[in-house]
């Protein structure tokens, strides 16, 4: 029991590292990709490949992941360069359903359905289970906060800045003298490599990935996390993704309790619960629950002013 | 000596479909140039080719000795063209402060210094700098789109009608700081449907019809004129 806790709080904190760069994309730019589990896929498939044929180093590996990732993720924005929004969408949806394919037919590089095996993981031969995952939920967590202290520099700094732009409006943008073209390239490497990060942090984790993993299912429950969260603000996307997985996972020991009900009906039900959740959040904080913060690092805005600052909210 | 020439400039939204047929219009230094005519005449697509968001399939558009033409909207304004465009010009969701940042990517070292002098020449942005653009008035948010276009320090300013939506009060306090801009050696162009006081604040008129220029002269001519008066200002 104790080694599944664990193992779901490291699911939660890669659902949540991948929300961190779907915020990125979505968030900040404004860019709707649902082709996140490509961009994971990608990195977990480069990670897990170069680690058991060249025997390198899995931080190493993982490295490489998410740069072929944001490599990937650069392309793709090129190829979608003309397109916003719905369509965008649909592209990106088709992007990663293009990689699962692909994933599932070149054998000869990614053993196709059957998967690939025996992903090296950290110390994993020297550790008992129970310590495996403690060890591994503690690199997780390091990693989520490494990569949320980035994503709220981004955030803050002139990049983050026109990316908001670039959400709002991207014709004001260009006449103000910006190339919209090139930060939309941007948000979208930076987005796809943290989620190809997070990717190669699962398949070494749980030592086996295939193409049946990187299904669109995915990608929803990672936009969900952000949703619930709050679109536009890191911590949200942190939250979000740790409530997703509660939701999920703990509906797993409620179900039992309800009467009247088959086991196939109650797996189901737990879908519902998170519709649901879905539903009451959005009926009640639009902007979910943590909402994007209006707060500029120079300029406080009014009523966020701190106590040094502003002498008149006293 | 024209600041701006646009010479046989064919342009439109998809082939075949042509807004503007041949244009021909000059913007001098030191001049209010303003853009007047019937719905569809291809004002606004004007400013627009200008600015690089549209790309002419003919013609010439030369800028301060170079040629324009083709280039993308960003290049366009690195050379010291800013385009205000008539809505959706401000970014509601950033403050007054971080709008004029936005404006200032050209010259981002002098960009605080550059913001203190656009806030001096309009004091109510100074006034509501922390605060929400899109808590501000109309005629308040114009001037901000207005500011922001002046924090790259542009030689020419295309303005796509600032004073829609906006209360005669408002429009004639916006169209005095045109004015002002003008006195302090910026070149402008103002599209306009506000005809008859966009005229009266500027220098020359070009009337505009169905893409091709019709009539052009100094303003106080045309606005004399009693055939122009009953044709196109409604009397």
């Amino acid at each position: 029991m104790e080694i599944y806790i664990i193992s779901m709080c490291v699911v939660a904190g890669i659902y949540a590292v991948m929300a961190l760069g779907l915020n990125v994309m979505w968030g900040m730019a404004g860019l709707v990709n649902l082709g996140l589990v490509g961009s994971a896929a990608a990195g977990a498939y480069t990670s897990a490949i170069l680690t058991k044929t060249f025997a390198i180093p899995i931080p190493l590996g993982i490295m490489a992941g998410a740069i072929v990732a944001a490599a990937v993720g650069a392309v793709l924005s090129l190829v979608t360069r003309r397109l916003k929004e719905h369509y965008l969408a649909i592209v990106t949806l088709g992007f990663a359903e293009t990689i699962r394919i692909v994933a599932s037919n070149e054998i000869w590089l990614t053993n196709g359905t059957d998967g690939i095996s025996g992903i090296a993981g950290p110390f994993r031969a020297d550790l008992t289970p129970f310590q495996y995952n403690l060890v591994y939920l503690g690199i997780v967590l390091l990693v989520l906060l490494g990569l949320y202290v980035c994503c709220q520099r981004i955030s803050y700094s002139p990049l983050g800045r026109v990316l908001r732009a670039v959400r709002d409006d991207d014709m004001v943008v260009s006449v103000a003298g910006k190339n919209a073209q090139s930060f939309k390239l941007k948000a979208f490497s930076i987005g796809s490599g943290i989620i190809g990060l997070a990717g190669g942090l699962y398949a070494h984790y749980t030592s086996f990935i295939s193409p049946d993993l990187f299904v669109p299912l995915l990608t929803l429950y990672v936009k969900l996390s952000l949703l619930v969260g709050g679109v536009g603000n890191n911590r949200g996307a942190v939250v979000g993704a740790a409530l997703i997985i509660l939701i999920l996972e703990g509906s797993r020991f409620v179900v039992p309790f309800i009467p009247y009900i088959s086991p196939a009906q109650g797996a189901a039900i737990r879908e519902l619960f998170l519709s649901a959740t879905l539903l009451i959040v959005l009926r009640f904080r639009v902007t979910g629950l943590i909402p994007e913060p209006h707060d500029h690092p120079v300029i406080p805005r009014p009523g966020t002013a701190t106590a040094g600052t502003s002498i008149k909210a006293f | 000596m024209s600041v701006l020439a646009v010479e046989n400039v064919i342009a439109g939204y998809s082939v075949g479909d042509q807004i503007l047929k041949g244009v021909n219009f000059h913007v001098g230094a030191r001049e209010i140039v303003c853009v007047v005519g019937p719905n569809g005449a291809g004002k606004s697509t004007l400013l627009k080719t200008i600015a690089g968001l549209l790309r002419p399939s003919e013609g010439s558009i030369v800028y301060d000795g170079a040629p324009i033409n083709g280039m993308k909207p960003h290049d366009v304004s690195r050379h010291g063209i800013a385009f205000v465009p008539q809505e959706h010009n401000v970014f509601g969701n950033m403050t007054v402060y971080e709008n004029l940042e936005m404006g200032g990517y050209i010259a981002p070292k002098h960009f605080r210094a550059r913001a203190d002098e656009v806030m001096k020449h309009f004091p109510i942005l100074l006034k509501k700098k922390t605060q929400l653009a899109r808590t501000l008035s109309g005629g308040q948010r114009q001037l901000l789109a207005v500011g922001m276009a002046l924090m790259v320090d542009p030689g020419l300013i295309l303005l796509d009608e600032p004073t829609a939506g906006l209360s005669p009060a408002a429009a004639d306090e916006l169209f005095a700081e045109i004015r002002k801009l003008r006195d302090a050696g910026k070149a402008i162009a103002l599209v306009e449907q506000n005809a008859r006081e966009a005229m009266a604040i500027s220098d020359r008129t070009y009337i505009l019809v169905d893409g091709k220029n019709s009539i052009e002269g100094p303003s106080p001519e045309l606005l004399a004129n009693e055939d122009i008066n009953r044709m196109f200002l409604g009397g």
